[in-house]
């Protein structure tokens, strides 16, 4: 006991005790060329211990400091360090923004790097992903930031032809993707191809790959947040882009109304497949190419800041994909499928140390494919309606506490359709209020020390379930070249996404209900981080966790007609574990970064007979090596490129098979294969290399970017899977490959 | 303070060692086959017991004709059980050498609602092989089709009136199966025309067709209670004369038909993940399982 007073007492010190004469320095970080905040930028005082980072609003805040004069210091990755000095009067709060010019990568070695804390940069599990580089990396046809993110230790993806993140032995439902704080339930285009961010439309990119803070909740495993651009405060730009697959236009500017001064921008993407495909359906006479197929996107966003404390903006994306395949006489099948998001913003400077977001959002996932085979039709719409509204406040009294909490509730509809023939099978239209809360601290009880504990309570009225969500995070400096992290913590979810690995305009979202618990994950991650000369750096991660209660629409259920919500599912755990090397340069001609990962996952269906032992999924592999390099030549030539190595995927194999022929009631014979395990096997090893030149330069007063870029330069079939084909006999074996050689050229004009 | 390079460098080699080690280890030996026994039959309700199939399993990469793999010197009987689970009746069963099936060698007939076990000793197996079913309730056409409809005409298909099949703790599961009773090319339907001509789909394969399992929710209630089973258009690819049968499944067949199909086409599975067809065998693979049944005719005219 009297040790729990004295932590108490501790605790106590720490919380807001500001001295009467003590002051504070706020203020924004910004781009200086086109005034885009900057978020996760360092702001630190020299000669002194303090510092601090900007929030997602760009906005930072260093309190309770003694007057007097002070030189502080920001610095962003890609950015020159700029350094202003400041004096500081008692009681006072001094708003000093920062613009920040962009680093000519091409002097960048002569760059002085900034000696920021190196906690503020990186917290345990966290990647930030600059989108230049994802700009720059060689792609198929498009730039595309998942794709990108594939390339982190601890993310994977399942094929070439999926966009889809498992990252540490989650699937793709148990991370949570925000775009501007509203989620975004299926973000692909091209049924899992591509993901449907637009790169040209965001700004930052920061990947939570495990035991993510309270501040945010309600899926399993990781978290990516996406803000889009705020669009260029200074002058009008716009942009042109045409691709290979699709072509791209934007624009952004300044606007003002009074004294209040602001931006907006525009960023949008269609597929520009057409003429391709009737080329094709003319020359290969095949049905299977496509009547009609498109995919488009559209980014927009408004900000005005109303005054110097209060900024409103509106954000709003829009995507779809529609194909109609003809693919025989009476036979036709139609998907359309799609995200609508809005955001309303409003944030607000409440004091010399406080800060505010309140936002209104809304998000819409439909899917509906359609089908017609001789008169018989068949549809599975499915829909999910979210409207939420959510408040965040930041407070950051002095050096050695700050507090985050916050509240987000809202309302979601789940809308899962089955209709055959006209004939409505089946019908679930769930509505579920929901409403989570947390409360986030920041301790600092001595330069060296840093610990973060947060608590977040969760409610979900479809099954009306409440869960609490605990994270404890524990970080030891040692100066400003090394920092160890241990973290954990317990994570729900409420929704869960069944999807084909294959082709993702079938996903289907469902939620909790009767019957139907919610999922949980026990996780714990142990970090260390490294700086080393020459702008590197070394971080490596371990880290394990739980999964439990994973429900899952059971995958042999052919009709559901008349069963229990409860009956559609199967009930499963699981675990995964792992560790994670990272050496990364983010400065210099030559940057990029080297990854390993060692990586396990299993599960398990205890009641779904053929799933009872834990075995492996598909997205398993042992070692996973990823190199991304990028090269400036100068003259704005640079070379870039994207290896990576991976253990190859498991699978079944079949060991024996037999027939069944003496049904009465089932036309011809039933083949059935038996096998001693479930993913027993695996394919042989996964490699690829991406190779990508890049010009840019100045033409007729525009920015010009020139790529040329080919995905696999040595054109290894990677294997996908085995297709067993048991019309022949023996059983044949026909190895299904992933992508070949593919150029990419695209041209891109910016003024 | 910065972490000298070499001191790195150290270290991480110290750290990269044991995984080189694991690196070794990622890949097993091939899986061996396992020879196992293979029961497949189901008895029909208010019918005289049916033939069983007794097989051995194959290895996957070799040519497998069931034939090969016949057991024929199996000692093999079904037994009817009480509701405690004791013997009723027991039923033996010989091998019929000119069916390659074993055959009941007492005339019975099978009761609906009641549980029936199936045992099998097999040389060379040490463990008796066994399954267990209860069979579902008759039923019968209450009312038949019309005697001629026209193609896709009628919305949501050919209706057929039956009377409701009972199974314990569950609601009925059908199958429905189409038989063209005149399967001649000059009436093939268009979807299937094109099949044929386009396609190079043998329209042998196209005589009958069965539908996945489906739920007796599907389908509406007349209000004598009998329930309006419809067969989808999609199942006709031949105008002409034709016989639709209507099976109402036990849980054994439900279970091997929908996991069989999902080796197949794995819907919500990934590629490559292919789960064993649940089986109601012990000590063995295969269905021993039990249905009933109700037929009718109708003749498909064109439009």
């Amino acid at each position: 006991m009297p040790r729990f007073v004295a932590l108490l007492a501790l605790v106590l010190l720490a919380l807001p005790t500001r001295a009467q004469d003590r002051g504070a320095i706020n203020g924004y970080v910004r781009d200086a060329t086109t005034g885009e905040t900057l978020l996760g930028a360092n702001v630190v005082v020299s000669g002194t211990p303090r510092g601090t980072a900007t929030n997602t609003a760009g906005f930072y805040a260093l309190a309770s400091l003694r007057p007097g004069s002070y030189t502080l210091t920001a610095s962003f990755l890609g950015y020159r360090d700029a350094s202003r000095t400041v004096t500081l009067e008692p009681d006072a709060t001094l708003r000093l923004d920062f613009e920040l010019t962009p680093e000519d990568v091409e002097q960048a070695e002569v760059v002085v790097e900034a000696e920021e804390p190196i906690e503020e940069e990186r917290a345990v599990g966290v990647q930030q992903v600059p989108i230049r580089v994802i700009q720059q990396l060689p792609s198929v046809f498009e730039d595309d930031l998942f794709r990108s993110i594939q390339l982190l230790p601890g993310i994977k993806a399942a094929s070439d032809y999926s966009s889809k993140l498992y990252i540490r032995g989650g699937s793709p439902d148990q991370t949570l993707i925000l775009l501007d704080g509203t989620t975004v339930y299926n973000p692909t285009h091209f049924f899992g191809f591509f993901s449907t961010f637009n790169t040209d439309a965001i700004k930052d990119v920061r990947v939570y790959k495990g035991a993510y803070p309270s501040t945010y909740g309600g899926r399993l495993g990781s978290v990516i947040d996406i803000y889009n651009r705020d669009g260029n405060r200074n002058e009008v730009a716009g942009m042109v882009s045409l691709g290979m697959l699709a072509s791209r236009v934007g624009i952004e500017g300044p606007v003002t109304a009074g004294d209040a001064r602001g931006s907006y921008m525009v960023a949008a993407r269609r597929s520009t497949l057409e003429p391709l495909l009737a080329v094709l359906r003319n020359t290969l006479e095949d049905d299977a190419i496509p009547e009609s197929f498109y995919f488009y996107d559209v980014n927009a966003k408004f900000g005005l800041d109303l005054t110097s404390r209060d900024r409103f903006s509106i954000a709003g994306y829009a995507g779809r994909d529609e194909v109609r395949i003809p693919f025989a006489a009476d036979a036709a099948f139609d998907l359309d499928y799609g995200n609508q998001t809005l955001s309303l913003g409003y944030t607000r400077i409440l004091s010399e140390a406080a800060f505010a977001t309140f936002r209104a959002t809304g998000s819409r996932y439909f899917s509906n494919p359609t089908g017609e085979v001789a008169g018989t039709t068949f549809q599975r719409p499915n829909e999910i309606v979210d409207f939420s509204g959510r408040a965040d406040f930041d407070w950051l009294p002095n050096r050695k506490f700050e507090a985050h909490t916050g509240v987000w509730g809202g309302w979601l509809r789940l809308g899962l359709r089955n209709v055959f023939d006209e004939v409505e099978r089946l019908n679930v239209r769930i509505p579920a209020t929901y409403l989570s809360s947390y409360a986030q601290t920041v301790w600092r009880p001595t330069p060296g020390w840093i610990l973060t504990g947060g608590l977040r309570g969760e409610f979900f009225g479809a099954g009306d379930y409440f869960r609490l969500s605990p994270h404890l995070q524990i970080e030891r400096k040692f100066g400003d070249g090394a920092v160890v992290q241990l973290a954990g913590g317990r994570y729900h979810q409420f929704l869960t996404l069944i999807s084909n690995e294959v082709f993702s305009g079938f996903d289907v979202w469902t939620t909790t209900g009767e019957g139907v618990p919610p999922a949980y994950s026990d996780q714990i991650v142990f970090g260390v981080k490294t700086r080393l000369p020459a702008g590197f750096r070394f971080d490596t991660e371990v880290y394990g966790r739980t999964m439990r209660d994973l429900f899952e629409i059971r995958p042999e259920l052919q009709d559901v007609s008349g069963l229990d919500y409860h009956e559609l599912f199967r009930f499963g755990e699981g675990y995964a574990y792992g560790a994670e090397l990272l050496l990364e340069r983010s400065e210099g001609r030559l940057n990029g970064l080297l990854g390993y990962t060692l990586s396990t996952v299993r599960r398990r269906y205890p009641n779904n007979p053929g799933f009872v032992d834990f075995f492996p999924p598909k997205y398993d592999r042992l070692h996973d090596f990823t190199a991304v390099l990028t090269y400036h030549l100068g003259r704005g030539w640079s070379l870039s490129g994207a290896g990576t190595y991976a253990t190859g995927q498991a699978y079944t194999e079949p060991t024996g098979r037999y027939m069944v022929d003496n049904l009465p009631f089932i036309p011809g014979d039933l083949n059935v294969l038996v096998s001693n395990q479930l993913n027993g096997q695996r394919l042989p090893p996964y490699h690829r290399l991406d190779f990508g030149v890049t010009k840019v330069g100045e033409v007729l007063g525009a920015d010009y970017e020139v790529q040329v870029q080919a995905v696999n330069v040595y054109n290894r079939r990677n294997l996908w899977f085995y297709f067993l084909d048991t019309s022949e006999n023996p059983i044949n074996r026909d190895p299904v490959r992933q992508l070949p050689i593919l150029p990419n050229v695209s041209v891109t004009l910016r003024f | 303070m910065r972490v000298p390079l070499l001191a790195f460098a150290a270290a991480l080699l110290r750290f990269a060692v044991p995984f080189g080690v694991l690196a070794g280890c990622e890949f097993g030996d091939p899986d061996p086959f396992i020879e196992q026994v293979v029961v497949s039959g189901a008895i029909l309700a208010g019918a005289p017991l049916t033939p069983l199939q007794l097989a051995r399993t194959g290895p996957v990469d070799e040519f497998y004709d069931p034939n090969n793999f016949r057991v024929t010197d199996a000692e093999v009987f079904v037994r009817l059980l009480t509701p405690g689970g004791t013997v009723e009746a027991s039923y033996p069963y010989a091998y019929d050498a000119e069916e390659n099936l074993y055959v009941p060698t007492d005339s019975a007939i099978v009761l609906p609602g009641r549980t029936y076990r199936f045992v099998a000793r097999v040389p060379g197996f040490a463990d008796s092989t066994w399954a267990e079913t209860t069979v579902p309730g008759t039923f019968v056409v209450a009312r038949p089709p019309p005697d001629t409809l026209v193609y896709q005409e009628e919305p949501g298909g050919p209706p057929v009136d039956v009377t409701r099949s009972a199974y314990p703790g569950r609601q009925a599961v059908y199958v429905l199966t189409v038989r063209s009773l005149d399967p001649v090319v000059e009436n093939l339907t268009p979807f299937a025309r094109d099949l044929v001509e386009e396609r190079d789909v043998n329209p042998e394969d196209l005589i009958n067709g069965a539908s996945p399992v489906l739920n007796e929710e599907n389908y509406e209630t007349n209000p004598d209670g009998s329930l309006r089973v419809r067969v989808p258009w999609l199942a006709f690819n031949f105008y002409g004369p034709y016989r639709f049968l209507i099976t109402a499944l036990d849980d054994a067949l439900v279970q091997f038909l929908q996991t069989q199909a999902i080796q197949f086409i794995p819907t919500t599975l990934s590629p490559g993940e292919i789960p064993n067809v649940t089986t109601n065998v012990r000590n063995g693979v295969g269905v021993f399982g039990a249905y009933a049944q109700a037929q009718a005719e109708s003749f498909i005219a064109r439009p």
